[in-house]
């Protein structure tokens, strides 16, 4: 079970990211949508994503 | 999509909305000293501070209260977290700047709002108060060229004084 993070902002997907990891959550980290819909494709797709809704691409 | 919550995002709200939807793979949360959800200490703690107010002395480049916040990341035996979310915002805004110019010099007012965005977002997230308010002037208006070209060298300065403001916060052996 892990959680699809999404954010063009680093700063905001680094303290997002480190967040939910204390929280105990497994992460994957996209740096745009393209890259988060090619990781929702994928078998091993997560379970849940955070998505920047103004994230380009 | 199932469920939103909008920026700034507070972990709080965050951590509700998630245990609603997923339980964490690992207990790990509290053992760390962050506080279960709803017990009331962790109120509106902003993971992503769109609209920071919290800027005690106006000529300050950086409230340093948000670095404070940042800081109880920091995970023990870890590299000093700050210093990598500094170098993160260093090297962000040092290219979204140079993208800034080109989009002014260009006179492209999409691409200037867009580049804008990120800019006061990623400004907000680090306590960079007046670059957060330059960048807002300029996603919000998509200034003739004379305007934003004005704009733009303000934020240039005030990006110079960040970065002072900044690196002398780094806390990593130099050299």
């Amino acid at each position: 079970m892990n959680i699809l993070i999404a954010e063009d902002d680093p700063v905001s997907r680094r303290v997002l990211e480190e967040t939910l990891i204390n929280w105990g959550y497994e992460v994957i980290v996209a740096l745009d949508g393209k890259e988060a819909w090619e990781m929702l494709q994928r078998e091993d797709a997560p379970s849940l994503a955070i998505l920047d809704i103004i994230c380009r691409k | 999509m199932d469920d939103y919550l909008s920026k700034p995002l507070k972990s709080d709200a965050l951590r509700w909305k998630l245990e609603q939807w997923i339980k964490p793979t690992k207990s790990a949360g509290t053992q760390r000293g962050l506080p279960a959800v709803g017990d009331g200490t962790s109120s509106a703690r902003p993971l992503n501070g769109e609209h920071v107010t919290v800027n005690q002395d106006r000529h300050l480049a950086v409230d340093l209260s948000v670095l404070t916040g940042l800081r109880e990341f920091q995970q023990p035996g870890q590299p000093d977290f700050i210093t990598e979310l500094i170098d993160l915002f260093l090297n962000d805004a040092a290219s979204l700047l140079k993208l800034l110019h080109a989009a002014v010099s260009g006179n492209d007012v999409d691409e200037l709002r867009r580049v804008a965005h990120r800019l006061k977002g990623s400004s907000s997230n680090i306590g960079a108060v007046r670059m957060a308010t330059l960048t807002e002037k300029l996603e919000e208006k998509g200034l003739a060229q004379e305007d934003a070209e004005a704009l733009r060298v303000k934020l240039e300065n005030e990006f110079a004084r960040v970065s002072e403001t900044l690196k002398a916060e780094r806390r990593e052996p130099q050299g």
